[in-house]
């Protein structure tokens, strides 16, 4: 019975193996391409369009990461603090606004929660002037503070709503045992559910991540010190409507601004991998 | 935010005072409008296709993905990349270069004979335009699939285990204690990808050419014209800010609907495991 | 509870402060026109890529080594984004020092208030216009005022893959020809079309060429806005504009719609101008020496040409494109800021670093200085735009607030008479409600 149950299963995997790495062939095509490119002198880059460069250099990583006036070392400087100060800013503050909205009992408790679903249904640019002019006002429209602080006033909807649904998940028989044994409100926040909800946290770090790095348009708007400049508004000055562009730099700068995102999926996978031992649960 | 309210029932054109007119912005939706049509049609199909679509693949794939494949962590940092490169110029190139005219997929098709599509432009195609985004959707399904995969993971192990002592099957277990334990997070992601669908923004601006420039807006005949891309195209382009805001309302509202609908129909299938 | 007051109070603060700031007008603006005192730090933006910032910042970097106590901010984005940018400033009143603008938007945002006039700086001698070729200048002034300072000239070309066209056995007209459009259409048809290879097309859509637009609004002597504010193009002139290119697209002289969709959207060295699959393109005389680095086969030679003209007229009348400097309404040094555009337009040094890169130069001087060192083509392009912006062609105004803005209506009409979704008579009569419909909720 054994044996046969290994035989088939090894099938299965072979199978499952297969067809996972035909997807990600498919997947992965257009990646091929854009590394493929990074490593193709500019003209060629639309003349050879195989996924193995005819000619092969690295001038595009050399010209393309002293950038233009700055540099990329800046630029990737500035928005890794950028998205570092923005996740501390997610992780603090969604994860009490999540508990109070999953576990606590207050009035207004649903018409706040559309309140806040409500803000991530509407489109950035129709707040985006109105809110620079108050940044501006306020003097601090040049600066990172528009990009980041709006972080620590829980601000980011999406993962109170991602949290929360995690923490709805842990049986509450949990809270009422913590309770009986004398923890308040803060202890069962802090030592029960807040360590399982792992995996909301670090997907809630990956996301914040990957998004505030991404969001252009925030960027470009208050970020207009030369100093200030971040990767992805960096990437979008390599091609212009009307000038000269350069399109192989910017495949090799785009290759490398992956890098720091796959850095740190990879080093948290491990605890996405992990899992929650539930032996919690019988204590 | 309430801001952009108050100026929804404004003409404000970026540099005088707003100025106060009351439901004309809303008229001129439905009147005098002529690409919010589109807008609608675009965005609307483009929700109700890619969605689905992204979330079934996101699924299936966390589910094998999840029962365990040599590689497992390298496969799972494979498909999630297309997300992170999701919002930047580069995809749209990229995606001309496989749906262009002399494309890697026309070369494809066109190698095993179907030569119907040689030259085809799926970008440029009024007809076609919309799906290279929607497969641009469905290319990132990394995204929610890290979401589900941290939702199998907090299924406890027990549960799973004491099920198959008693004799239920690998499909059984799937779907009867893996995808209700996993609804809320199904749930989750519905929702928010419902949301962000709405949103769509960089990428199709970048595929339909706005970003380099060449005053093209909405792809040919406004097929790529998502509602975000129109509200741009009032504030930014036409300075008719006043508008934009009254456009960007109706999509909150159209949102909520949306959101409001699922959530009432949750409590049918979303299963919460707290205090029984 | 704790949290739940917590929330309620940054809610409220949020909610109290975005509308305090929405409506608070301009009561917290500065009056800001006397230079203060102090060290002088001003904010200079254009739009560019790679090479192109690079140039702006080598001459920003040669000022402040000439000028010790002042300090330059340099910003700068692609073209899109500058105004995306562009837009969030004015609404804050937060432009740039020195800005630039083409022609297009420079009335948009001057009746905006965004900019200040510079006659006081040319009368004053800070900035030194007279060996400047007077078109060029005055497509910097709005109502005869001057209120930008061009930093380069372009204007609506046709651009012509001549080594080609002799391998094919087609005979190009000469640079400054004089014909008519409907002679530029029987030359297509009859002696350039069939000599082609299959696939390919003679001229590319105009449709999308803004410039050729304009072009043809000025080849009729028609004007954009009447004096009631209403748009002004007949419908006569708006039906022959789009007739003429859907009969070149029917006679398959011109690439159907979805070809040239993509086209616009290709890189540099991947379009059909580049790779030999249309002969001649309507573009800016600026895009030639581009477009030579970037043909595919690296012996094709790029040439310029201008625009046919309208039956008995005397001129083409292309339009000129300028790209100008220009100061911000709310700058603290405008007299520093005027200084610089001086140095920009006219110091040696500083042309010799910009050479000519987004136009040709209004001055003469100037010219004759970058002249030896351009290479072929662009040699031919500044040829071309003296010609046109020579005397005997008709001032370019800026276009009027609105204007551009509708633009973008006026080539999407084009995709629909292409597809046959109307004629265009229809389309012409489309247009003018359209813009009429439009230019109502311009203020």
């Amino acid at each position: 019975m054994t044996r046969t149950l290994e035989e088939r299963n090894w099938g299965f995997v072979a199978i499952r193996f297969v067809a996972i790495g035909a997807i990600s062939f498919l997947v992965m095509q257009p990646l091929l391409w854009m590394a493929a490119s990074s490593f193709k002198p500019e003209i060629d880059i639309f003349r050879d369009i195989g996924l193995l460069p005819r000619r092969f250099t690295f001038e595009n990583y050399v010209r393309g990461w002293k950038g233009t006036g700055m540099g990329f070392a800046l630029f990737f400087r500035n928005s890794i603090a950028m998205v570092s100060v923005a996740i501390i800013g997610n992780l603090i503050s969604c994860t009490l606004a999540a508990f109070a909205f999953a576990r606590m009992e207050f009035r207004f408790r649903s018409v706040l929660f559309a309140l806040m679903m409500a803000t991530i249904m509407l489109p950035q640019h129709a707040v985006m002037i109105t809110q620079y002019i108050m940044f501006f006002r306020l003097g601090v429209a040049n600066s990172m503070i528009p990009v980041v602080l709006p972080k620590f006033f829980a601000t980011d909807a999406f993962f109170i709503f991602l949290i929360v649904q995690f923490m709805r998940g842990i049986p509450s028989e949990l809270d009422q045992a913590a309770r009986v044994d004398g923890c308040n409100s803060w202890s069962i926040f802090y030592r029960i559910v807040l360590p399982l909800c792992q995996p909301a946290l670090v997907t809630t770090t990956i996301f914040t991540f990957l998004w505030t790095w991404n969001d252009f348009f925030t960027q470009l708007v208050y970020l207009t010190h030369p100093k200030l400049q971040t990767v992805s508004l960096a990437l979008r000055r390599f091609i212009d409507g009307d000038a000269l562009p350069a399109y192989g730099q910017m495949m090799a700068m785009s290759v490398l601004s992956i890098l720091p995102i796959m850095i740190l999926f990879a080093f948290f996978q491990r605890l996405l991998i992990e899992g929650i031992s539930t032996s919690g649960l019988k204590s | 935010m309430a801001a952009s309210l108050v100026l929804s029932f404004t003409d404000y054109n970026l540099f005088d005072k707003p100025r106060f007119t009351g439901l004309e912005n809303f008229a001129l939706m439905f009147s005098g409008d002529w690409h919010f049509p589109a807008a609608l049609s675009v965005t609307l199909r483009y929700v109700l296709i890619a969605v689905p679509l992204q979330l079934l693949v996101s699924l299936l794939l966390a589910f094998v993905l999840n029962r365990g494949v040599p590689g497992l962590s390298v496969f799972r940092t494979l498909f999630y990349i297309p997300s992170l490169l999701g919002s930047s110029v580069a995809v749209g190139i990229l995606w001309r270069q496989i749906f262009g005219g002399e494309g890697v997929l026309n070369i494809m098709l066109t190698g095993l004979g179907l030569e119907w599509a040689r030259g085809v432009s799926w970008i440029a195609s009024p007809r076609y335009a919309l799906g290279t985004i929607i497969i641009l959707r469905v290319w990132q399904f990394g995204s929610p699939m890290i979401i589900f995969l941290a939702g199998l993971k907090q299924i406890p192990q027990e549960l799973l285990e004491a099920a198959e002592i008693e004799g239920a099957s690998r499909l059984q277990r799937s779907w009867r204690i893996s995808l209700p334990m996993l609804s809320p997070i199904i749930l989750f992601n519905f929702v928010m990808q419902i949301i962000s669908a709405f949103k769509v923004f960089t990428e199709a601006f970048i595929v339909s050419g706005g970003a380099s420039g060449g005053g093209v807006v909405g792809g040919t005949l406004d097929s790529l014209l998502f509602y975000t891309i129109h509200i741009y195209s009032e504030g930014f382009v036409k300075f008719r800010m006043g508008y934009a805001s009254a456009l960007s309302w109706l999509l909150l509202g159209i949102i909520s609907v949306f959101t409001f609908i699922s959530f009432r129909f949750s409590s049918k299938w979303v299963f919460y495991n707290e205090g029984t | 509870m704790y949290r739940k007051s917590k929330n309620w109070a940054v809610a409220g603060l949020l909610f109290g402060a975005a509308l305090a700031v929405a409506f608070a007008g301009g009561g917290s603006e500065k009056a800001g026109n006397a230079q203060p005192q102090g060290p002088v730090e001003f904010r200079v933006s254009w739009w560019g890529a790679t090479g192109r910032n690079e140039k702006y910042l080598k001459i920003m970097e040669e000022y402040q080594k000439r000028n010790p106590s002042v300090k330059l901010t340099p910003e700068y984005q692609g073209w899109a984004d500058y105004w995306s940018k562009m837009a969030t400033l004015v609404a804050a009143r937060n432009l740039p020092d020195v800005h630039q603008y083409t022609n297009n938007q420079l009335g948009e945002y001057q009746s905006k208030g965004a900019i200040v006039s510079l006659e006081p700086y040319v009368k004053s001698g800070v900035i030194k216009l007279d060996d400047w070729n007077k078109a060029m200048v005055d497509s910097g002034r709005i109502n005869g005022e001057l209120v930008a300072i061009t930093i380069g000239i372009t204007g609506p070309a046709m651009i012509f893959n001549v080594s080609w066209a002799e391998e094919l056995g087609i005979k190009i007209p000469p640079f400054d020809h004089n014909w008519t459009w409907n002679q530029f259409a029987a030359w297509l048809k009859q002696d350039v079309q069939p000599k082609l290879p299959a696939g390919a097309y003679a001229f590319g859509d105009y449709g999308q060429a803004e410039n050729y637009f304009w072009t043809w609004i000025r080849q009729n002597d028609a004007k954009w806005i009447d004096a009631n504010g209403k748009y002004a193009v007949p419908a006569s002139v708006l039906e022959s504009w789009y007739a003429f290119m859907d009969d070149l697209r029917k006679s398959k002289v011109s690439p159907p719609l979805e070809f040239t969709m993509e086209d616009l959207k290709k890189a540099r060295g991947e379009n059909g101008f580049n790779k030999r699959r249309i002969l001649i393109y309507p573009t800016n005389a600026n895009q030639a020496k581009l477009e030579q680095k970037f043909m595919a086969n690296p012996g094709d030679r790029v040439e310029l040409r201008r625009l046919p003209r309208r039956e008995g007229a005397a001129t083409a009348a292309e339009c000129l494109i300028t790209s100008a400097l220009t100061i911000s309404a709310t700058s603290k040094f405008k007299d520093e800021a005027a200084k610089y555009i001086q140095f920009f337009v006219n110091d040696t040094v500083a042309q010799e670093i910009y050479g000519g890169e987004i136009g040709v130069p209004g001055s003469l001087t100037v010219q004759k200085l970058l002249r030896p060192k351009l290479d072929k083509v662009a040699a031919q392009e500044f040829d071309y735009i003296n010609l046109i912006a020579g005397p005997g062609s008709p001032p370019t105004e800026p276009k009027p607030k609105g204007v551009w803005a509708f633009d973008a209506e006026v080539q999407q009409m084009n995709q629909r008479v292409a597809v046959g979704e109307v004629t265009p008579a229809q389309a012409a009569q489309a247009i003018i409600e359209r813009a009429n419909k439009f230019l109502s909720t311009v203020r």
